[in-house]
Protein backbone atom coordinates (compact mmCIF):
# COMPACT_ATOMS: atom_id res chain seq x y z
CA UNK A 1 0.00 0.00 0.00
CA UNK A 2 1.39 3.29 -0.42
CA UNK A 3 -0.04 5.15 1.81
CA UNK A 4 2.08 6.84 3.85
CA UNK A 5 -0.28 6.87 6.88
CA UNK A 6 0.74 4.20 9.39
CA UNK A 7 -2.22 2.99 11.50
CA UNK A 8 -1.27 3.36 14.74
CA UNK A 9 -4.29 1.75 16.90
CA UNK A 10 -7.76 0.62 15.83
CA UNK A 11 -9.72 3.07 15.39
CA UNK A 12 -13.14 3.11 17.26
CA UNK A 13 -16.24 2.65 15.76
CA UNK A 14 -19.18 5.55 16.30
CA UNK A 15 -21.44 3.00 17.85
CA UNK A 16 -18.97 1.91 20.70
CA UNK A 17 -18.25 4.03 24.13
CA UNK A 18 -14.50 3.05 24.01
CA UNK A 19 -12.20 0.08 22.69
CA UNK A 20 -12.77 -1.71 25.96
CA UNK A 21 -16.35 -2.44 24.88
CA UNK A 22 -15.66 -2.48 21.18
CA UNK A 23 -13.17 -5.22 22.11
CA UNK A 24 -15.35 -7.04 24.23
CA UNK A 25 -18.18 -7.26 21.27
CA UNK A 26 -15.74 -8.38 19.00
CA UNK A 27 -14.41 -11.29 21.76
CA UNK A 28 -18.18 -11.69 22.59
CA UNK A 29 -19.85 -12.47 18.97
CA UNK A 30 -16.32 -14.77 18.16
CA UNK A 31 -17.75 -16.94 21.69
CA UNK A 32 -21.52 -16.32 20.44
CA UNK A 33 -20.69 -17.99 16.73
CA UNK A 34 -18.50 -20.99 18.32
CA UNK A 35 -21.70 -21.58 20.33
CA UNK A 36 -23.07 -21.91 16.88
CA UNK A 37 -20.12 -24.36 15.70
CA UNK A 38 -20.42 -26.52 19.08
CA UNK A 39 -24.39 -26.91 17.67
CA UNK A 40 -23.04 -27.70 14.29
CA UNK A 41 -20.11 -30.10 15.56
CA UNK A 42 -22.89 -31.34 18.18
CA UNK A 43 -25.35 -32.94 15.89
CA UNK A 44 -22.33 -35.43 14.78
CA UNK A 45 -21.33 -35.48 18.25
CA UNK A 46 -24.78 -37.01 19.14
CA UNK A 47 -24.96 -39.51 16.22
CA UNK A 48 -21.61 -40.64 17.14
CA UNK A 49 -22.76 -41.29 20.70
CA UNK A 50 -26.08 -43.00 20.26
CA UNK A 51 -24.69 -45.05 17.51
CA UNK A 52 -21.78 -46.06 19.41
CA UNK A 53 -24.12 -46.86 22.16
CA UNK A 54 -25.82 -49.36 20.13
CA UNK A 55 -23.67 -51.01 17.81
CA UNK A 56 -20.29 -50.62 20.19
CA UNK A 57 -18.46 -53.90 18.94
CA UNK A 58 -18.97 -52.47 15.02
CA UNK A 59 -17.48 -48.99 16.28
CA UNK A 60 -14.43 -50.98 17.92
CA UNK A 61 -14.22 -52.75 14.88
CA UNK A 62 -13.84 -49.79 12.79
CA UNK A 63 -11.81 -48.17 14.72
CA UNK A 64 -8.91 -50.58 14.85
CA UNK A 65 -8.86 -50.16 10.57
CA UNK A 66 -7.75 -46.71 11.87
CA UNK A 67 -3.77 -45.80 12.08
CA UNK A 68 -3.99 -43.76 15.79
CA UNK A 69 -0.30 -42.94 15.46
CA UNK A 70 -1.37 -41.14 12.73
CA UNK A 71 -4.13 -39.33 15.30
CA UNK A 72 -1.43 -39.16 18.13
CA UNK A 73 1.09 -37.22 15.60
CA UNK A 74 -1.69 -35.19 14.26
CA UNK A 75 -2.97 -34.24 18.35
CA UNK A 76 0.75 -33.48 19.03
CA UNK A 77 0.76 -31.12 15.94
CA UNK A 78 -2.42 -29.79 16.75
CA UNK A 79 -1.83 -28.91 19.89
CA UNK A 80 2.00 -26.77 19.14
CA UNK A 81 0.05 -24.72 17.03
CA UNK A 82 -2.43 -23.90 19.36
CA UNK A 83 1.03 -22.69 21.33
CA UNK A 84 2.11 -20.73 18.92
CA UNK A 85 -1.41 -19.12 18.29
CA UNK A 86 -1.34 -18.39 21.90
CA UNK A 87 1.89 -16.91 21.32
CA UNK A 88 1.33 -14.62 18.33
CA UNK A 89 -1.66 -13.46 20.55
CA UNK A 90 0.61 -12.52 23.18
CA UNK A 91 2.74 -11.18 20.55
CA UNK A 92 -0.02 -8.97 19.21
CA UNK A 93 -1.37 -7.47 22.45
CA UNK A 94 2.45 -6.05 23.11
CA UNK A 95 2.87 -5.21 19.89
CA UNK A 96 5.70 -7.37 18.58
CA UNK A 97 5.16 -7.47 14.79
CA UNK A 98 7.80 -9.89 13.82
CA UNK A 99 7.41 -12.22 16.39
CA UNK A 100 3.65 -12.11 15.85
CA UNK A 101 4.40 -12.61 12.36
CA UNK A 102 6.70 -15.86 12.68
CA UNK A 103 4.36 -17.77 15.29
CA UNK A 104 1.63 -17.01 12.79
CA UNK A 105 3.23 -18.78 9.91
CA UNK A 106 4.10 -21.39 12.33
CA UNK A 107 0.60 -21.83 13.17
CA UNK A 108 -0.44 -21.97 9.15
CA UNK A 109 2.90 -24.60 8.60
CA UNK A 110 1.63 -26.61 11.54
CA UNK A 111 -1.65 -26.78 10.29
CA UNK A 112 -0.48 -27.88 7.12
CA UNK A 113 1.36 -30.87 8.22
CA UNK A 114 -1.79 -31.76 10.03
CA UNK A 115 -4.10 -31.81 6.93
CA UNK A 116 -0.67 -33.66 4.84
CA UNK A 117 -1.21 -36.37 7.42
CA UNK A 118 -4.91 -36.70 7.35
CA UNK A 119 -4.65 -36.57 3.63
CA UNK A 120 -2.01 -39.46 3.73
CA UNK A 121 -4.44 -41.13 6.04
CA UNK A 122 -7.61 -40.73 4.10
CA UNK A 123 -5.79 -42.14 1.03
CA UNK A 124 -4.84 -45.05 3.24
CA UNK A 125 -8.49 -45.89 3.77
CA UNK A 126 -9.39 -45.24 -0.08
CA UNK A 127 -6.99 -47.81 -0.50
CA UNK A 128 -8.02 -50.24 1.90
CA UNK A 129 -11.75 -49.93 0.45
CA UNK A 130 -13.06 -48.12 3.65
CA UNK A 131 -14.84 -45.15 2.43
CA UNK A 132 -18.68 -45.76 2.23
CA UNK A 133 -20.61 -45.15 -1.01
CA UNK A 134 -17.64 -45.70 -2.95
CA UNK A 135 -16.35 -49.20 -2.48
CA UNK A 136 -16.63 -50.25 1.08
CA UNK A 137 -15.07 -53.63 1.28
CA UNK A 138 -12.33 -53.87 3.88
CA UNK A 139 -11.03 -57.52 3.34
CA UNK A 140 -10.35 -58.96 6.77
CA UNK A 141 -13.78 -57.46 7.97
CA UNK A 142 -15.78 -58.99 5.16
CA UNK A 143 -14.74 -62.91 5.69
CA UNK A 144 -15.24 -62.03 9.13
CA UNK A 145 -18.41 -60.24 9.84
CA UNK A 146 -21.99 -60.59 9.07
CA UNK A 147 -23.77 -58.14 6.57
CA UNK A 148 -25.54 -56.73 9.67
CA UNK A 149 -22.08 -56.34 11.53
CA UNK A 150 -20.24 -54.73 8.53
CA UNK A 151 -23.24 -52.22 8.10
CA UNK A 152 -22.64 -50.75 11.94
CA UNK A 153 -18.54 -50.58 10.93
CA UNK A 154 -19.76 -48.51 7.77
CA UNK A 155 -21.71 -46.35 10.11
CA UNK A 156 -18.71 -45.43 12.16
CA UNK A 157 -16.87 -45.42 8.85
CA UNK A 158 -19.57 -42.31 7.87
CA UNK A 159 -19.00 -40.45 11.45
CA UNK A 160 -15.30 -40.83 10.44
CA UNK A 161 -15.12 -39.35 7.33
CA UNK A 162 -18.64 -36.76 8.00
CA UNK A 163 -16.66 -35.43 11.64
CA UNK A 164 -13.12 -35.19 10.45
CA UNK A 165 -13.71 -34.20 7.26
CA UNK A 166 -16.20 -31.55 8.95
CA UNK A 167 -12.88 -30.55 11.07
CA UNK A 168 -10.40 -30.64 8.48
CA UNK A 169 -12.78 -28.07 6.25
CA UNK A 170 -12.52 -26.11 9.64
CA UNK A 171 -8.72 -26.05 9.10
CA UNK A 172 -8.54 -25.30 5.97
CA UNK A 173 -10.50 -21.57 6.90
CA UNK A 174 -8.17 -21.47 9.52
CA UNK A 175 -5.40 -21.67 7.96
CA UNK A 176 -6.23 -19.46 4.93
CA UNK A 177 -7.99 -16.56 7.52
CA UNK A 178 -4.82 -16.77 9.24
CA UNK A 179 -2.93 -16.33 6.06
CA UNK A 180 -4.80 -13.59 5.04
CA UNK A 181 -4.25 -11.62 8.41
CA UNK A 182 -0.69 -12.37 8.44
CA UNK A 183 -0.74 -10.70 4.63
CA UNK A 184 -2.36 -7.40 6.21
CA UNK A 185 -0.61 -7.21 9.50
CA UNK A 186 2.60 -7.67 7.17
CA UNK A 187 1.55 -5.29 4.66
CA UNK A 188 0.04 -2.49 7.18
CA UNK A 189 3.00 -2.68 9.66
CA UNK A 190 -0.08 -3.12 12.13
CA UNK A 191 -1.77 -5.61 14.27
CA UNK A 192 -4.89 -5.83 15.93
CA UNK A 193 -4.64 -7.35 19.14
CA UNK A 194 -8.41 -8.08 19.29
CA UNK A 195 -8.64 -9.40 15.95
CA UNK A 196 -5.43 -11.91 16.33
CA UNK A 197 -7.26 -12.69 19.57
CA UNK A 198 -10.42 -13.60 18.00
CA UNK A 199 -9.00 -15.47 14.93
CA UNK A 200 -7.15 -17.47 18.37
CA UNK A 201 -10.19 -18.48 19.73
CA UNK A 202 -11.26 -19.88 16.34
CA UNK A 203 -7.63 -21.77 15.68
CA UNK A 204 -7.90 -22.96 19.44
CA UNK A 205 -11.80 -24.05 19.50
CA UNK A 206 -11.32 -26.70 16.04
CA UNK A 207 -8.16 -27.66 18.49
CA UNK A 208 -10.83 -28.44 20.96
CA UNK A 209 -12.92 -30.78 18.50
CA UNK A 210 -10.13 -32.47 18.13
CA UNK A 211 -9.06 -33.23 21.42
CA UNK A 212 -12.17 -35.08 21.22
CA UNK A 213 -12.28 -36.77 18.12
CA UNK A 214 -8.65 -38.23 18.78
CA UNK A 215 -10.24 -40.71 21.32
CA UNK A 216 -13.76 -41.31 20.20
CA UNK A 217 -12.58 -42.37 16.48
CA UNK A 218 -9.06 -43.65 17.02
CA UNK A 219 -8.34 -45.31 20.61
CA UNK A 220 -11.89 -46.92 20.90
CA UNK A 221 -10.65 -50.72 21.48
CA UNK A 222 -6.61 -50.84 21.30
CA UNK A 223 -6.81 -53.54 23.86
CA UNK A 224 -9.15 -56.03 21.89
CA UNK A 225 -11.59 -56.15 24.99
CA UNK A 226 -15.15 -56.83 22.52
CA UNK B 1 -5.76 -8.40 29.77
CA UNK B 2 -7.31 -7.52 32.72
CA UNK B 3 -11.35 -7.00 32.50
CA UNK B 4 -12.86 -3.83 33.47
CA UNK B 5 -16.07 -3.94 33.90
CA UNK B 6 -17.10 -0.57 34.98
CA UNK B 7 -16.81 2.23 32.18
CA UNK B 8 -15.97 5.87 31.97
CA UNK B 9 -16.32 6.44 28.16
CA UNK B 10 -13.59 9.03 27.57
CA UNK B 11 -10.67 8.47 29.14
CA UNK B 12 -11.15 4.79 29.33
CA UNK B 13 -10.46 5.02 25.70
CA UNK B 14 -7.09 7.08 26.07
CA UNK B 15 -5.92 4.41 28.99
CA UNK B 16 -6.63 1.43 26.09
CA UNK B 17 -5.13 3.06 23.38
CA UNK B 18 -2.27 3.18 25.23
CA UNK B 19 -2.57 -0.46 25.97
CA UNK B 20 -2.69 -1.52 22.90
CA UNK B 21 0.87 0.13 21.32
CA UNK B 22 1.83 -2.76 24.48
CA UNK B 23 2.32 -0.82 27.25
CA UNK B 24 -0.64 -2.36 29.45
CA UNK B 25 -0.07 -6.23 28.48
CA UNK B 26 2.31 -8.08 30.36
CA UNK B 27 3.34 -11.43 28.40
CA UNK B 28 1.91 -14.90 29.49
CA UNK B 29 4.89 -16.64 27.42
CA UNK B 30 6.04 -18.82 30.52
CA UNK B 31 2.53 -19.64 31.84
CA UNK B 32 1.09 -21.22 27.93
CA UNK B 33 4.39 -23.06 27.65
CA UNK B 34 3.61 -24.39 31.12
CA UNK B 35 0.34 -25.42 29.89
CA UNK B 36 1.18 -26.48 26.48
CA UNK B 37 3.78 -29.04 28.40
CA UNK B 38 0.93 -30.05 30.60
CA UNK B 39 -1.06 -31.01 27.42
CA UNK B 40 1.99 -33.06 25.88
CA UNK B 41 2.08 -34.83 29.25
CA UNK B 42 -1.67 -35.58 29.16
CA UNK B 43 -1.73 -36.75 25.40
CA UNK B 44 0.83 -39.44 26.59
CA UNK B 45 -1.50 -39.95 29.27
CA UNK B 46 -4.47 -40.40 27.06
CA UNK B 47 -2.23 -42.81 24.83
CA UNK B 48 -1.14 -44.91 28.09
CA UNK B 49 -4.74 -45.03 29.38
CA UNK B 50 -6.27 -46.74 25.98
CA UNK B 51 -3.44 -49.31 26.21
CA UNK B 52 -4.56 -50.25 29.48
CA UNK B 53 -7.07 -53.27 30.00
CA UNK B 54 -10.05 -51.52 31.82
CA UNK B 55 -12.52 -52.57 29.76
CA UNK B 56 -15.79 -50.34 30.48
CA UNK B 57 -13.82 -47.37 31.74
CA UNK B 58 -11.26 -46.70 28.57
CA UNK B 59 -13.58 -44.55 27.49
CA UNK B 60 -14.37 -42.88 30.65
CA UNK B 61 -10.92 -42.34 31.63
CA UNK B 62 -9.72 -41.22 27.51
CA UNK B 63 -12.68 -38.37 27.84
CA UNK B 64 -12.10 -37.07 31.17
CA UNK B 65 -8.45 -36.55 30.16
CA UNK B 66 -10.02 -34.92 26.91
CA UNK B 67 -12.05 -32.84 28.87
CA UNK B 68 -9.11 -31.97 31.25
CA UNK B 69 -6.77 -30.71 28.21
CA UNK B 70 -10.11 -29.06 26.41
CA UNK B 71 -10.73 -27.03 29.70
CA UNK B 72 -6.55 -26.59 29.65
CA UNK B 73 -7.08 -25.02 26.06
CA UNK B 74 -9.83 -22.80 27.17
CA UNK B 75 -9.31 -21.33 30.66
CA UNK B 76 -5.61 -20.23 29.31
CA UNK B 77 -4.95 -20.28 25.37
CA UNK B 78 -8.73 -18.96 25.30
CA UNK B 79 -8.54 -16.87 28.08
CA UNK B 80 -12.24 -18.06 29.29
CA UNK B 81 -11.05 -17.30 33.03
CA UNK B 82 -10.64 -13.17 32.08
CA UNK B 83 -13.82 -13.25 30.35
CA UNK B 84 -16.76 -11.20 32.03
CA UNK B 85 -19.99 -12.08 32.43
CA UNK B 86 -21.20 -11.67 29.29
CA UNK B 87 -19.21 -14.71 27.79
CA UNK B 88 -19.95 -17.24 30.59
CA UNK B 89 -23.32 -16.58 29.70
CA UNK B 90 -22.44 -17.61 26.25
CA UNK B 91 -20.82 -20.53 27.57
CA UNK B 92 -23.07 -22.05 29.69
CA UNK B 93 -25.84 -21.68 27.59
CA UNK B 94 -23.33 -23.74 24.67
CA UNK B 95 -23.21 -26.73 27.37
CA UNK B 96 -26.79 -26.44 28.04
CA UNK B 97 -27.98 -26.54 24.19
CA UNK B 98 -25.70 -29.79 23.98
CA UNK B 99 -26.91 -31.12 26.89
CA UNK B 100 -30.49 -30.65 25.72
CA UNK B 101 -29.72 -32.37 22.60
CA UNK B 102 -28.62 -35.13 24.31
CA UNK B 103 -31.06 -35.84 26.51
CA UNK B 104 -33.84 -35.25 24.66
CA UNK B 105 -32.84 -37.71 22.15
CA UNK B 106 -31.46 -40.28 24.32
CA UNK B 107 -35.43 -40.14 26.09
CA UNK B 108 -36.30 -40.80 22.91
CA UNK B 109 -34.42 -44.32 22.19
CA UNK B 110 -33.83 -45.20 25.96
CA UNK B 111 -38.13 -45.25 26.69
CA UNK B 112 -38.18 -46.62 23.15
CA UNK B 113 -38.72 -50.57 24.63
CA UNK B 114 -40.99 -49.63 27.47
CA UNK B 115 -43.87 -49.47 26.06
CA UNK B 116 -44.55 -53.04 24.52
CA UNK B 117 -48.30 -52.50 23.46
CA UNK B 118 -49.79 -49.43 21.97
CA UNK B 119 -53.18 -49.13 23.12
CA UNK B 120 -55.40 -48.36 19.77
CA UNK B 121 -52.61 -49.64 17.31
Amino acid sequence: MSNAVVQEEPALLSHFDDLQQQDDSTKLGMWTFLATEVMFFGGMFLAYILFRWKYHAGFAEGSLELIWQAGFINTGVLLCSSLSMALAVDFAKLGKLRPLLINLVITMILGSIFLGVKAVEYSIDYRDHLIPGLDFAPHKLVEKLDAAELGHVKLFFVLYFAMTGLHALHMVIGIAAIGILAFMIYRNKFADGTTVESLGLYWHFVDLVWVFLFPLLYLIDLNHNT
Amino acid sequence: MTTHTTSAPAEHAQVHAHAHEGNGHHSHRSLYLKIFGVLMVLLVLTMVAAFLPLGQLNVVVALAIAMIKAALILMFFMHFRDSDHLTWLVGAATVAWFLILIALTFQDYLSRDMITSIPGK
